[in-house]
């Protein structure tokens, strides 16, 4: 009702503290906070996938076919020690059945260090070493989340899966907000027949059950294809569906600046317009767009996760996390082998923390809101 | 005890506090309230934006947001029966509140725009009220509501009761709003700044529908309004309040003629010239502090022209009588009392 | 109302056409012509291509004909019900598509009224006790919900169906009733063992629906009509059922429509790790073997039944909202 006429001193204030304020109501979303940092924490390692992982991913351990985890200790005969250490795996071969049986064996422990030479690899095709971020003495294996049927250390193909997965979530999502900055723009910007054209293209579009026409198009891809050309196909089929909800937000925000009351208010009160831009428009719009973003990403990593355990996504040898599900497709193997699942909780954490960072910028985005 | 006008007391709040815990502290829209509605009286409470005149409106029918408890004071209802009640002991949701809240207090709200579901008909949401308050059946409730919204002035009132709000222009709905206020006869009503989101043509109207409902069915009004030139033209009794209490009360002539306050001093600059400009009531240097932290002493000493020194930043100043119905909260008139 | 559902029966003409015309691409993504594909298939089997055979399929689906031509070949037959051959089971595509479709849609329509029944009460529940320990544990299983893929549930379920219950589950129907022909005795069969599919399909959506409405619930928690209730004396209970509850069940109705795509989607995913008798492992089976008839009928009758879906949901939409009726 009553208007209070500010000093300019105030006015001043209040622009320069809307990306303060947006910061400020972000920090009160506790969870969205605890799940930056573990989002950071995964990608972290999926960049240094090569050092964190223990073994090369496609290294077959001999005689470790379906080992299950293998537990650290801390403490043993000698009671409780500072340095961890894994117990060794023994393995015999059930006659009747065919199946391996695995007993530990408490006699001979392995001690792990930190910071081992292992097998050699090259960190991002560009320095050859071969110190890993931890490992057993010489002798000894270390299987923190067991192997699978051709004896490859699950833990290792986990983090380099993470790789592969976590940045299908990017690129993914870079080309749909590429789409959606795109037609979003237009379609608000422009209104009129353009804008109803693409409203309907999208409606289409979302009323398409996705998986079946992802399904469709990646089975169409030449299987001679190279991994990498047949991943940039996939993260491209991924946004071809998906960047219809960037697209709104976009419009939306674009329609809004169009006639927003702020700028008819802060244009009357004689503020300049590009201060208007600079200080108030574009921070609201980023940090939606942020949100957006932030809440795609998931969506990408759930649909190559389906894709590949479908068997239509990404192929073996390259290692995702979808991937490495589809040897836990049907039960009797999941039964036998329960931690084939490992790196579906993974994804499970991954899309939860995305999930609750993109809703706390999605609050934190309208600081005005509350 | 009657009230300055000489009427019996309908209503009586007494040394009212209301506190809000939220995430950001707590705040403090009403401190040591204190004030009183006659009969078939018609009061007005006013006060810059933020000083806690919905907030007490809202305590007075137990109807305060959940982050909100009435800490401290009575709110005393004469009862039709004679009996009275200190509605501060009741629960909110208790049958007895229930049949208080539009039985014998009803409230009118300043977005007619939203203070209707718009999903549900008009003629839904008034015949809820007097199911609740009569033993009518379904039948008798919906003449009753065409009988209601004809007394308020819409035509075809048979038509309109099955439409949706969204077909009512803002001047019908608040008609109809007051129309499902007083369907149930009650004795006080509460109208909180009716008309700030009307046309002015519109407004008029409906101040007068106020007046004449009220002199038809002799009830007490408590109106809440930014709007001096409402005040004068409404009520009989005015309050003055300042973040939580009364700090100035008359009756409309003394306070339109002698405000003593220097908060309502400067109110009173506020109003319309002759030429029907009209300034905000904002021409009062600085920001009405919020209620997180309500300045000490005289809690308007922050903005006071006439500040006295220490003693405003330190005492709160008592109530001290102007003749005979004229009271003020202000050191300056410490000695002059009579 | 009336006039609602004509002017909403119009829009669909555009909407149908450029389904078509995606479902025709599908059909035509594969590299090389499908009818070489076929003969290369027959002669690796060791069949004979009959020459005469082979040019009366030519001529049947315009081959070699422009692009435009054979699509209004094809449409024009899809219209009169007719989708062509299956390669890989030599049967028409009608008849391999007809059930599954059925089941996929009733499994799903099964999973959206176990969602809406789950999501009411637990959405209602977290909002009305915002900040509760309730209302913590169920955003929580919410979201969990919503990031477990549904294949993860599936394999988790029956994981513990096995373990701990000795229940081998999979299918849909007892081994008795698997080739049946349909009865009264193999439709309760098939909804005993309907619960398993309905729960893992339905989760994720439920957990989207028990979000939307508690956010929308807490919004309509704070309007205006809310106090007048209040202060006309409406029970606490009996107010926010009949006001904001119903007004949150708008925005809920509609995310239920463009919910269902994603239904259909989770029930594909679902049907395969259970090896369901529907729509997922057929059309997975079919896309691998470039069986595009038999893939692109798919692709369109879904789309076309998400169309039919998306239209009663705005029906509905319309009855629970009369702003949208009178508009
Ligand atoms: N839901 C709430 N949560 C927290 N604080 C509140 C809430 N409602 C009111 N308040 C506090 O109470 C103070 C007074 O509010 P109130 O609505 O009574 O003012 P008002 O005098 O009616 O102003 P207006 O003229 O703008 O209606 C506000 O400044 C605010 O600090
Ligand atoms: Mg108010």
């Amino acid at each position: 009702m009553t208007s209070i006429k500010k000093t300019d001193q105030e006015k001043e204030f209040e622009f320069a503290s809307q990306w303060q304020l947006i910061w400020r109501s972000f920090r009160q979303h506790r969870a969205a906070m605890i799940c930056g940092i573990i989002i950071g924490v995964m990608y972290l390692s999926a960049i240094f996938a090569p050092f964190v992982a223990p073994y090369d991913p496609q290294y077959r351990h001999r005689g470790f076919v379906y080992a299950p985890p293998q537990r650290v200790h801390f403490s043993g005969d000698a009671g409780f020690s500072i340095r961890p250490h894994v117990y060794r795996l023994t393995s015999e071969l059930d006659m009747d059945t065919f199946e391996r049986r695995y007993a530990v064996d408490t006699d001979v422990s392995y001690p792990l260090y930190f910071l081992v030479r292992g097998q050699p690899y090259k960190l991002w095709g560009l320095f050859r070493t071969d110190i890993r971020l931890f490992g057993t003495s010489e002798g000894g294996h270390v299987f923190l989340f067991g192997t699978d049927g051709l004896g490859r250390d699950l833990f290792t193909r986990v983090i380099h899966g993470g790789t592969i997965s976590m940045s299908i979530g990017l690129v993914g999502v870079f080309f749909s907000f590429v789409f959606g900055l795109m037609f979003g723009g237009v379609s608000g910007y422009f209104g009129g027949k353009v804008d109803e054209a693409i409203q309907r293209m999208i409606e289409i579009l979302r009323s398409f059950p996705r998986i079946p026409l992802w399904m469709a198009f990646s089975a169409a891809l030449p299987g001679d294809w190279s991994p990498i050309r047949i991943y940039f196909s996939i993260t491209l089929i991924l946004s071809l569906v998906g960047w219809t909800e960037l697209a709104r937000v976009t419009r939306g925000k674009v329609l809004s600046l169009k006639n927003e009351d702020f700028v008819m208010a802060a244009r009357i009160s004689g503020t300049s317009e590009f201060v208007i831009i600079a200080r108030h428009l574009i921070p609201s719009f980023i940090s939606h767009i942020i949100a957006a973003i932030t809440l795609a990403i998931p969506q990408m990593i759930l649909a190559e996760t389906a894709l590949s355990f479908l068997g239509v996504g990404l192929r073996p040898p390259v290692v995702s996390w979808g991937v490495l599900l589809q040897t836990a497709q049907n039960v009797h193997t999941v039964a036998m082998a329960p931690w084939l699942m490992i790196p579906g909780v993974f994804v499970i954490i991954y899309v939860m923390a995305f999930n609750f960072l993109g809703d706390g910028f999605r609050d934190a985005a309208d600081p005005y809101a509350n | 005890m009657v009230t300055a006008k000489g009427l019996p007391w309908i209503l009586r709040v007494n040394d009212l506090y209301v506190e809000f815990w939220t995430h950001d502290g707590v705040a403090r829209p009403v401190n040591g309230l204190t004030l009183q509605v006659g009969k078939g009286q018609s009061v007005g409470v006013v006060g810059e934006s933020g000083c806690g005149k919905s907030v007490t409106a809202l305590s007075v029918l137990r109807i305060l947001p959940k982050a909100a408890r009435i800490s401290g004071g009575k709110i005393e209802l004469q009862l039709r029966d004679g009996s009275t009640r200190d509605l501060t002991q009741l629960s909110t949701n208790s049958n007895e509140m229930r049949r208080i809240r539009g039985g014998e207090i009803a409230m009118i709200f300043q977005e007619p725009m939203t203070a209707f579901s718009p999903v549900h008909t008009i003629g839904n949401q008034l015949c809820e009220a007097i199911l609740l308050h009569t033993d009518c059946d379904e039948k008798e409730a919906k003449e009753r509501s065409v009988e209601s919204l004809r007394s308020v002035g819409i035509p075809e009132p048979h038509v309109r009761i099955d439409e949706y709000p969204f077909q009512f222009s803002g001047g019908m709905r608040q008609r109809a709003m007051i129309a499902m206020a007083l369907v149930c006869n009650p004795r006080i009503l509460i109208a909180d700044e009716p008309t700030t989101a009307l046309d002015v043509t519109v407004q008029a109207q409906v101040l007068q529908l106020i007046k004449q409902m009220q002199s038809q069915i002799g009830l007490a009004l408590y109106l809440i309004t930014h709007d001096l030139g409402v005040i004068a033209q409404m009520v009989d009794y005015v309050y003055v309040m300042y973040l939580g209490c009364i700090v100035e009360e008359g009756g409309v002539d003394d306070i339109f003629e002698t405000p003593l306050h220097p908060y309502t001093r400067d109110l009173m600059r506020s109003i319309p010239t002759v030429s029907g400009e009209r300034k905000p009531l904002s021409t009062i240097g600085g920001v009405v502090p919020n209620a997180y932290s309500i300045p000490s002493g005289c809690s308007f000493h922050t903005r006071c022209k006439d500040m006295q020194g220490e003693v405003c930043r330190s005492e709160r100043p008592a109530p001290r009588r102007f003749g005979e119905s004229h009271r003020v909260s202000c050191v300056l008139y410490e000695d002059a009392a009579r | 109302m009336a006039r609602f559902v004509f002017r909403r029966l119009l829009t669909l003409i555009p909407t149908l056409l450029v389904i078509s015309i995606i479902s025709f691409i599908v059909i035509q993504l594969p590299p090389g012509d499908w009818l070489s594909t076929y003969v290369m298939q027959l002669a690796q089997s060791g069949t004979l291509v009959d020459q005469a055979e082979l040019l009366a399929l030519e001529r049947r689906y315009a081959m070699g004909q422009p692009m435009h031509i054979q699509y209004f070949r094809w449409i024009s037959r899809v219209v009169r019900g007719d989708f062509g051959m299956s390669f890989e089971y030599g049967q028409p595509v009608r008849e391999l598509i007809q059930e599954r479709l059925l089941l996929t849609v009733f499994i799903s329509f099964c999973s959206l009224i176990f969602s809406w029944v789950v999501a009411f009460p637990i959405g209602i529940y977290s909002a009305v006790k915002q900040h509760s320990m309730g209302d913590y544990a169920a955003t929580f299983v919410g979201f969990l919900g919503l990031s477990t893929p549904n294949f993860m549930i599936a394999l988790v379920l029956m994981y513990v169906a096995m373990q701990h219950f000795g229940l081998s589950v999979g299918g849909l129907f007892s081994p008795e009733y698997v080739r049946a022909p349909w009865s009264a005795a193999r439709f309760f069969d098939m909804l005993k063992n309907l619960w398993l599919p309905v729960i893992i399909v339905g989760t994720s959506g439920t957990a989207t629906l028990i979000r939307v409405l508690r956010n929308n619930l807490l919004d309509e928690l704070q309007k205006q009509y809310v106090v007048t209730a209040r202060a006309k004396g409406v029970h606490a209970v009996r107010l926010t059922l009949k006001y904001p509850v119903r007004m949150a069940l708008i925005p809920f109705v509609s995310v239920a429509g463009w919910q269902l795509p994603e239904l259909v989607s989770g029930e594909m995913i679902t049907a395969v790790v259970l090896s369901l008798p529907t729509t997922g492992p057929l059309l997975l089976s079919a896309l691998l073997a470039q069986d595009m008839y038999l893939a692109g009928g798919f692709i369109l009758l879904l789309a076309v039944l998400m169309v039919i879906g998306t239209l009663l949901s705005d029906i509905l939409l319309a009855l629970v909202d009369p702003r949208i009726r009178y508009e």
